[in-house]
């Protein structure tokens, strides 16, 4: 080859080299993490996460790995058209990968979308135990771990009857991740104790609570199944679904104990749940004026079949309109207009009681329900038409108490808390165990997605499209034409 | 000083009397017309128009298409052009400097191409004008991307224009440059891929979408373009020179 050439390729080579050199020196110093600022300059200036999330994020264990599982699983969100997930997804992309940069490379992100590979899927949701509807998982070398249903960070509308598709209205993306990282940094969990010992349903099985426990520890709390209130295990939250045998002396004065000394409590109690432990229960929640009563609340609902006389009755349909605005469990779900479902509930009264408690009913069925006391399913004698509250909550309100002081959630029902019933009032349970767990904060962390719906007139958007289609490119082809006639003469 | 301003207003003044580069102006506001008129009688659109700005600076199809396959068009006659019609070694003899050379001409590509970016902002302001309310945050932090993003086409372009005569050559070039830049690092952005990292800070339809379209500035996306398209310029500059280097 002629030398000269060699030379001037070799010449070339290096000068390119070196340029590409310089170019990627620099680019690997500002891509660290600790190097980069980043500007929110979106109008309600929320694009990104909080200083305070990111301080708490920056404040987790290096290896820190948050995980987003980006695939649409709650087919209720996508009838009549798919608006909700393409935009939450988005939104937990740029959040995410806000908080991967400002956490200052403590964050390891992974986002499997719905196009990635199989293999990765599978693996991680072994890997991190994840169950349907889990969208993100923060996970820290030490094992501490908090999961992430896509309804606690994202709040949607129902689809309607006419057509109209299910809508994003609120997210709470980072306050979520912020309160998650604080607490897995401080290594603080609340432990939930389940209580197992007294005819309740089986734990381990998935027609039985099994989905619960699932649901009590995606809400970031620890679980423990314990046979009574009486227990050596240190916990915090006492959950007690499904009891159909009366406590034993020791647990009755531990559950006492327990409430005397304002800890919190999850209570479920059907329509099955036998005479003695209701009327043990009512007495040890006469203070916070909470009392289960008889009977099975039934609603006829012809357009569902649901008629008098069939079992179908049972099942109620409860709509946004019927769950408390006021109260933290279920103020974002009647704010949202998220439907909730429950089958099989017995009446909940708020009666008497402890000026020291509030009192709320959270759920309440419609005016045309009937407490159905001889399980006809039919409204018959002394079975009189009336709203009946099917969930309560009482919680001590005194300043000089701590923030969970006396909280307790009745609820009428036990079948809506096991195996498929459950996603029918997931969301008012996890409203309830935040609430409970003390995490109530929470809605004020709650963003707006407030969408800009576009409303122009048919005649409107011909003119647009005309316009963007025809009239500005015409006219640029026509100074085109122009140009080129002009240097033709 | 004044051999650089001479050169760029030629440069910006050759382009503007350029029939070509009107009809590629015409095509691109008749594609992206067709674009925003599509997406406007869209449902996505039509439930939320926030989402607009991410769908024509960002998101959208359209824009990967067009976007890395347009400035090649541009920026193929600066140079090449020039040696095949045999007037580059007298420009490059002419008492200015040759990095003044490449920059005026990689700098009134840039003015042009704004014309070309400034109509599909007009494309909001035209629906503005109809009375609907817009996030013009979102907007202007999307074509502020859109506008990195063409600073670097443009000098991967004028790269491509510089290696000879053919035309074809550079705008192919140019193009697949583009699009090399565009979606290799996509490909490698991948769970357990040993390059994600890199691949990851390469990674430009995610500097848009996670950043710019967002209404999220990030110091690494703001300098990465420039400091690319600052090397493309480099390697242009020399392309033309080296040939003096030996005697």
């Amino acid at each position: 080859m002629n030398p000269r050439r060699m030379r001037l390729g070799l010449l070339t080579l290096v000068a390119a080299a070196a340029g590409i050199a310089v170019v990627v020196v620099t680019l690997s110093v500002l891509v660290r993490p600790e190097a980069r600022a980043r500007w929110d300059v979106s109008s309600d200036g929320q694009a990104g996460v909080s200083a305070r999330t990111a301080e708490a994020l920056a404040s987790l264990p290096a290896g820190t790995r948050a995980v987003a599982f980006l695939r649409p699983e709650d087919t209720r969100l996508t009838f009549n058209g798919n608006l909700v997930y393409p935009r939450a997804f988005a939104r937990l992309r740029s959040l995410l990968e806000d908080a991967r940069i400002r956490a200052n490379g403590k964050l390891e992100l992974v986002v499997l979308e719905e196009f990635s590979s199989p293999v990765d899927w599978t693996r991680w949701e072994d890997e991190l135990e994840r169950e349907p509807l889990e969208v993100l998982i923060l996970d820290i070398p030490d094992g501490g771990r908090r999961k992430f249903v896509f309804n606690e960070l994202f709040t949607a509308t129902d689809p309607t009857p006419d057509g109209q598709p299910a809508r994003l209205v609120q997210e709470r993306v980072d306050s979520a991740l912020g309160d998650a990282a604080v607490r897995l940094a401080a290594g603080e969990s609340v432990r939930a104790g389940i209580v197992n010992g007294y005819g309740q349903p089986r734990t381990d099985a998935e027609r039985g609570l099994r989905p619960l426990i699932r649901l009590i520890r995606s809400e970031g709390l620890d679980t423990v199944e314990v046979a009574g209130p009486d227990t050596e295990e240190d916990i915090d939250l006492l959950v007690v679904a499904g009891q159909t045998a009366p406590f034993q002396q020791d647990d009755l004065a531990a559950a006492e104990a327990w409430i005397a000394a304002g800890k919190p409590l999850f209570l479920a109690l059907g329509p099955t749940a036998p005479v003695e432990v209701v009327n043990q229960w009512n007495t040890l929640l006469a203070p916070a004026g909470l009392r289960f009563e008889s009977g099975m609340v039934c609603e006829a609902r012809a357009r569902a079949g649901a008629v008098p006389g069939s079992s179908a009755v049972a099942t109620l349909d409860i709509s946004s309109g019927q769950l408390s605005g006021q109260h933290p469990v279920t103020q974002v779900l009647a704010d949202s207009g998220r439907a909730q479902g429950l089958l099989a509930a017995r009446p909940i009264a708020l009666e008497g009681g402890s000026n020291d408690y509030l009192r709320t009913s959270l759920i309440l069925s419609s005016a045309e329900a009937w407490a159905d006391l001889d399980r006809d399913y039919a409204p018959g004698p002394g079975e009189a038409r009336a709203s009946f509250p099917l969930a309560a909550a009482a919680e001590l309100w005194q300043a000089d108490q701590p923030m969970t002081a006396g909280r307790t959630v009745a609820v009428g029902s036990v079948v809506s808390l096991t195996g498929p019933r459950l996603p029918y009032l997931q969301e008012f349970m996890s409203g309830s165990l935040r609430w409970l767990a003390g995490q109530d904060a929470a809605p004020s962390g709650l963003v707006s997605l407030a969408s800009l719906p576009l409303r122009i007139e048919r005649a409107d958007q011909v003119r647009i499209t005309n316009l963007v289609t025809l009239g500005i490119p015409g006219f640029t082809l026509l100074l085109a034409l122009m140009v080129f006639w002009r240097r033709r003469r | 000083m004044r051999a650089f301003r001479a050169l760029f207003v030629r440069e910006v003044w050759s382009l503007c009397v350029s029939p070509f580069s009107f009809v590629l102006l015409g095509f691109w506001y008749l594609l992206n017309g067709i674009f925003f008129a599509y997406l406007l009688a869209s449902e996505a659109i039509r439930n939320d128009v926030d989402v607009l700005p991410q769908y024509m600076f960002g998101s959208g199809v359209l824009v990967w298409l067009l976007l890395p396959a347009f400035p090649p068009l541009l920026t193929l006659r600066l140079f090449a052009e020039e040696h095949r019609l045999g007037t580059l070694e007298p420009l490059l003899t002419a008492p200015v400097r040759d990095i003044e050379v490449v920059l005026a001409k990689y700098l009134a590509a840039c003015v042009f191409f704004l014309v070309f970016w400034a109509g599909v902002l007009a494309l909001f302001v035209v629906l503005g004008s109809f009375g609907v309310a817009q996030d013009w945050s979102l907007i202007l932090s999307g074509f502020y991307g859109a506008l990195m993003i063409s600073l670097l086409f443009l000098a991967t372009g004028l790269w491509a224009s510089a290696w000879g005569g053919n035309l074809l050559f550079a705008a192919a070039g140019g193009a697949a440059i583009n699009f090399l830049l565009l979606f290799v690092p996509v490909l490698f952005d991948q769970q357990g891929n040993p390059l994600q990292g890199l691949a990851h800070a390469m990674n430009i339809p995610d500097m848009v979408d996670r950043g710019f379209t967002v209404g999220l500035l990030d110091s690494y996306a703001l300098a990465y373009f420039p400091l690319v398209a600052g090397l493309f310029l480099f390697l242009t500059w020399v392309r033309l020179v080296s040939r003096r280097w030996v005697p």
